[in-house]
């Protein structure tokens, strides 16, 4: 039996830059951990080989120290690791990321810069390297199993039968692979953990990414059967940061209390990203407390808020006090009197200027 | 508010020992006085009694009179809200103060809080009368020079506060005070955030766009800089397949040297040949040339003597007939000078004839009239005669002159004599008794004229007539009765009408010679001695009559005019023939030289001839050098194709070229090598960029750029919108609460300004005046309208302020720049305004201007020797 740890799409060197200061940088070095995660993983499962199916930097071009930084983590691991180049890493030149990998790299890294099998503990893996981003044909049409020998087949690209109308490049017919008797299809290039059939799966990125994407964080644990019956798949999680995505309806102050129990309910809150996209109207009470809950979530990691999609709806209660003298009265009555967006957007603010006892 | 001032006293004040003031009328009080006469520290004690602290040494020390010792005091009365009170203040020694009322005192500091509180003050410890310190009476109550000034600047946000509180109960309307006051200057600000004043981007939103634009470049660069290896390694890979193969093209293009350089030499050598013959060709070319260049000149030279020996025979001939031509013409000459003669001879005689004819005609004529010259000079004779006895009888006569001479001395003496009459006085003495008056005795009933005199009557009285210069002027008369007699004496007649007599005689004689000089004038106008002299001439011509020639004169004279004609012909003709002599003279003469100079010519060339070898030689050498020329062309024509054959003059360019391409073939080798060696350096440092990184970092930036502007857009949008919203309603309230102050004015205001409307703008409510489209800020109007406006404001906010009761409004010399008419226009205003609402006291040094103010109460101060120092 052969025990293989399936992974890809590590995406190592990207910024996260749209993330502020540290909160960047952290997620930044968290895929390099993710890494040295899975060689842990690697040990602590005894297998026999690593694959990466694809994208292991997040672009041709990232610099000198993000490869030093990949090589330093790929030592970790105590077995052969094949490396197959994806869409984003796809550059054969010697100044690539991935060839410049290979050359600071142990010699158990391999690079499959050309389409040529290697076996390793008397099974064939049989790379489908990407040589340029895109591909209109099945990058992986040419790939034939070992005859009389476990074969498994590394691609990187869109399962066809889930591209079906859609104008994907480097689309791959998995179905086709499996027929053609490959024990095993390890696919890279989607992020989510994805298992198509007995004998084909998307490993999913070890990091998440970014906010939206789900079943993220994960390797998978292979085990081929040496009678050649369908492999033993098993989940193993590295994903360290939660990426938590809150698109909010609020009309009310119960809402924004869901909302607080919501965030209050969130684990690792030093290790998780919020992003909280919130739309509707609240009355001013409300308003406030919004924004004070939104003041009170600076434990997250980093908590990202759009409240611009809420609109400020007066309740009658709220406007019999709101009862500034003179003319400011008059202002009052005259932004409440269109309720469009923009005079209650006024009115907000003038709440903000008006002394506590006339508000 | 009800306040009304009473009583104002004052001792040791800034020079005045002790002055009162009062009581003052409700309505119009009137204090006049010259200048230093003490009004303005009059009208400062106001402030002191009743708003300014007691308080304070260096402060107050201008109180005390100079050189006085005597402590500064002021007191007042005054009514407020119909309660009388009396405030009491001294000042630098135990300064103190002191209120009364109805019984009821309180002492320095509660004085000064009791008095703060019921007048509105903010403080109790006032140093100066400054309008940050003493509210609303600032605006009310005007120090000297202070009329001119915008009513808003001197009013403090507390007076402002007192007159928005007094037109808020008057028109219920509110502007929401301080509250609204902040609010919109904190909304102001928010929008000063993002939009200067007049609604141009500033600030955080042209920041943020900026910020923006700045990414999206950026973001650009980045991307740029991205696709650069792609570039890079396409040059290289340029680079390669230039430098793949080149080294085979080199060695061909070597090769194709060698050939070029065989090709090259064989053509050189082919070309030195070429150039020998051609050098032997051009040698017989010029020899050949020259000799045919001597037998030409020979030839010319035998054509030229053969030209002058025909010319030579064509003179000789010409002359022979020009000779011939010449003999006839002398002889033409010679019978036209004959002739000639002849015709002289004639008109000699023809004019002897008519001599002759002439002389016999006059001869006879004059015989024709000797006897009436005669009779002329007979008859001019006469006259002549009667002329000369004329003019000498009125030669005789007196002239005009004599007796204009004589008529003045008449006059003359008339007037002595008038003269002497009217001096003599008209007194006459009638006797009326036999009497004897200074000798002379008079007849009773005798009658004398008395002339000046003395009269003795005897015994009675000594009479003295006294005339007028009467000796003088009977000497001008005895004067001009001698000068009278002495000119008739000389003009020969005894009186002046003898001599009106002569003058009359002289006339009718000067009439005659006038009438003979006429006569003779027509007689003989030539003058009688000249029709003598005629008379003599012509009886001379009649005794000499000639013999009669047998023609007349006119036919003597026809002759000679025919004689005359044919001379001039014949000296014509005789001057046409001379010419063909001479011309023909003249052309013998000419054609001599030719002939001589035609031989000369031909002597000459017979010279250069016999110098020069033989035609027929020359003629052979040419024959030679001409066979010699043909040979050394075929030499010529042979070496060329061999040239030609060669490659000729393509040969050693081809070479040249040959050797340029390999030169540039290495060259590009050269080239490719080093720029393969910089674009492999290029990509190995830009790979190690980390470029990836960059354009993330660019993107995100410009990710939160756009963000950021978007909020800000936002935040701008509600800020602009609340503000508007807050402008529009404030000044809506504004107008609503300043109301009052225009509707008092508004009476006022057309007897000043006609056609004029009172705004109050801004957020300090500054008075403006509207006149047609034409708008005049406060301060742009001039001193004179400024002090009008600002004083009908100030009184409109006493009235506002006053409500149902009163207030104060005190002006000192506030009108300096108002003119006469317009003066008597405020007086009426301030009366009007003091019946409605407004105690007015009035301070001035114009104390007639404001006669006509007619004050309730008026006090005038004395001169200047008040001020004690």
């Amino acid at each position: 039996m052969t025990r293989i740890l399936h992974t890809s799409d590590w995406h190592l060197g990207r910024r996260h830059a749209r993330l502020p200061g540290d909160v960047g940088a952290r997620a930044r070095e968290a895929r390099f951990t993710a890494v040295e995660r899975l060689a842990a993983l690697a040990t602590e499962h005894e297998v026999d080989v690593v694959v990466v199916c694809g994208d292991v930097f997040d672009d041709d071009l990232v610099g000198n120290e993000v490869i030093q930084r990949a090589a330093d983590a790929l030592a970790n691991f105590g077995c052969p690791v094949l490396l197959l180049p994806g869409n984003h890493d796809s550059s054969s030149s010697v100044e690539g990321a991935l060839p410049r990998l290979a050359a600071v790299s142990g010699a158990h890294v391999s690079v499959f810069f050309e389409p040529e099998p290697v076996e390793v503990g008397g099974t064939w893996f049989h790379p489908a390297p990407l040589g340029r981003k895109h591909y209109r044909e099945d990058p992986a049409a040419h790939l034939e199993p070992t005859p009389n020998a476990p074969s498994v087949a590394l691609v990187h690209g869109a399962d066809k039968t889930r591209s079906a109308g859609r104008n994907d490049t480097n689309v791959i017919d998995v179905e086709a692979l499996v027929g053609k008797g490959f024990d095993y299809v390890a696919l890279g290039d989607w992020h989510c953990q994805l298992v198509l059939g007995p004998r084909a799966a998307y490993s999913g990125t070890p990091e998440q990414a970014r906010w939206g994407e789900r079943d993220t964080g994960h390797a998978l644990l292979v085990e081929l059967d040496e009678a050649g019956g369908p492999p033993m798949l098993t989940p193993v999680a590295s994903g360290r940061l939660k990426w938590v995505d809150l698109p909010w309806e609020l009309q009310s102050a119960e809402d924004v209390d869901a909302l607080a129990a919501q965030l209050a309910a969130v684990p690792e809150r030093s290790s998780t990203l919020v992003r909280l996209r919130a739309t509707g109207a609240l009355s001013m009470d409300a308003l406030a407390a919004l924004e004070a809950l939104i003041a009170e979530s600076d434990t997250f990691l980093s908590m990202e808020s759009d409240i611009s999609g809420v609109r400020l709806a007066p309740t009658e209660a709220e406007l019999s006090h709101m009862t500034p003298p003179g003319f400011l009265g008059d202002a009052v009555r005259a932004l409440l009197e269109t309720r469009n967006d923009v005079d209650l957007e006024a009115l907000t603010l003038l709440n903000r200027f008006l002394p506590e006892d006339n508000r | 508010m009800k306040l009304i001032l009473r009583t104002l006293e004052v001792w040791n004040w800034q020079g005045l020992e002790h002055e009162v003031l009062g009581p003052f009328d409700d309505g119009l009080n009137l204090i006049d006085g010259p200048n230093e006469s003490g009004k303005s520290r009059l009208r400062s004690a106001f402030d002191y009694a009743l708003m300014l602290t007691h308080r304070g040494q260096g402060k107050r020390a201008h109180l005390r009179s100079k050189g006085s010792t005597g402590t500064p005091r002021v007191k007042l009365d005054f009514e407020l809200d119909g309660v009388a009170y009396t405030v009491e203040k001294q000042f630098l020694d135990k300064p103190t103060s002191k209120l009364t009322c109805s019984g009821q005192t309180w002492l320095d500091e509660e004085a000064l809080a009791r008095l703060a509180e019921l007048l509105g003050l903010g403080s109790t410890k006032i140093w100066s009368p400054e309008a940050s310190q003493t509210g609303v009476w600032s605006l009310l109550w005007m120090r000297q020079g202070e009329s001119g000034e915008t009513p808003d600047a001197q009013a403090s946000g507390e007076a402002a506060t007192t007159v928005q509180d007094a037109l808020a109960r008057q028109t219920g309307a509110v502007v929401a005070g301080a509250v609204g006051q902040e609010v919109l200057e904190r909304a102001r600000k928010e929008y000063g955030r993002f939009r200067s004043a007049n609604g141009q981007p500033r600030g955080e939103l042209a920041a943020a766009s900026t910020a923006l634009s700045d990414a999206e470049a950026a973001c650009k660069e980045a991307e740029a800089a991205r696709t650069a290896p792609q570039g890079v390694a396409s040059q290289l890979a340029s680079v390669e397949a230039t430098l793949e193969g080149i080294d085979d093209r080199i060695a061909e293009r070597e090769r194709a040297v060698a050939e070029a350089q065989v090709e090259a030499d064989a053509a050189k050598e082919a070309e030195h040949q070429l150039r020998a013959t051609r050098a032997e060709v051009e040698t017989a070319k010029e020899k050949r040339k020259r000799l045919a260049h001597r037998l030409g000149q020979v030839e010319a030279l035998h054509a030229r003597t053969a030209e002058l020996e025909a010319e030579r025979r064509d003179l000789e001939a010409g002359r022979v007939s020009v000779a011939a031509s010449q003999g006839k013409a002398i002889a033409r000459l010679e019978t036209a000078a004959a002739l000639a003669e002849e015709a002289e001879d004639a008109l000699q005689t023809a004019d002897a004839l008519v001599a002759s004819a002439e002389a016999y005609e006059r001869a006879v004529m004059a015989r024709g009239t000797v006897e009436a010259q005669e009779q002329k000079v007979a008859d001019a004779g006469r006259v002549t005669d009667a002329l000369k006895n004329a003019e000498a009888g009125a030669a005789a006569c007196l002239t005009r002159d004599t007796l204009d001479e004589l008529d003045a001395l008449g006059a003359t003496l008339q007037h002595a004599r008038a003269e002497l009459s009217a001096a003599t006085p008209p007194l006459a003495v009638t006797a009326h008794a036999d009497l004897v008056l200074n000798g002379i005795a008079l007849a009773a009933g005798e009658e004398r004229s008395l002339r000046e005199e003395t009269i003795e009557l005897e015994g009675l009285a000594t009479v003295r007539i006294q005339g007028v210069a009467l000796a003088a002027r009977e000497d001008a008369v005895r004067d001009a009765e001698r000068r009278l007699g002495q000119a008739l004496l000389v003009a020969g007649v005894d009186s002046i009408d003898d001599a009106r007599s002569s003058y009359a005689r002289r006339q009718a004689l000067e009439s005659e010679c006038a009438q003979h000089r006429a006569r003779l004038e027509v007689l003989v106008p030539e003058g009688l001695a000249a029709a003598i002299r005629e008379l003599e001439r012509l009886e001379s011509l009649a005794e000499t009559l000639p013999a009669d020639p047998g023609v007349t004169v006119a036919v003597a004279r026809a002759q000679r005019k025919e004689a005359n004609s044919r001379l001039r012909e014949l000296r014509a003709g005789r001057d046409a023939a001379r010419q063909p002599v001479t011309e023909a003279a003249s052309g013998l003469s000419g054609l001599a030289a030719r002939v001589e100079l035609a031989r000369t010519q031909a002597e000459r060339v017979a010279q250069e001839l016999e110098a020069l070898p033989a035609q027929e030689e020359f003629q052979g050498e040419l024959g030679e050098a001409q066979a010699e020329l043909d040979g050394r062309e075929a030499l010529a024509a042979a070496a060329q194709q061999r040239f030609d054959a060669a490659g000729g003059a393509a040969a050693p360019k081809a070479l040249v070229r040959a050797l340029r391409a390999v030169e540039g073939l290495r060259k590009t080798q050269e080239d490719a090598r080093e720029r393969r060696a910089s674009l492999r350096g290029n990509l190995e440092t830009i790979a190690g960029q980390d470029l990836h990184a960059r354009v993330q970092e660019a993107k995100a930036e410009a990710e939160r750029a756009r963000d950021r502007l978007d909020s800000v857009k936002a935040s701008d949008r509600r800020a602009t919108r609340l503000v508007e919203v807050l402008e529009h309603h404030h000044a809506q309230a504004r107008d609503r609460l300043m109301a009052p102050i225009i509707e008092r004015v508004a009476p006022w205001l057309p007897r000043i300004f006609p056609q004029s409307e009172l705004r109050l703008e801004g957020a300090k409510q500054t008075p403006t005046l509207v006149t047609g489209a034409i708008t005049e800020h406060f301060a742009e109007l001039s001193g004179g309208a400024r002090e009008q406006l600002g004083i009908m404001v100030r009184t409109a906010i006493g009235q506002v302020i006053a409500g149902e009761g009163r207030v104060p409004v005190v002006l000192d010399d506030a009108l300096v720049n108002t003119d006469h008419e317009r003066l008597g226009e405020m007086l009426s205003v301030l009366d009007e305004a003091s019946a409605d609402g407004v105690q007015v006291l009035v301070f001035t040094c114009h104390d007639v201007d404001y006669d006509g103010l007619g004050a309730h109460y008026r006090h005038s101060l004395d001169k200047p020797a008040l001020r004690l120092a």
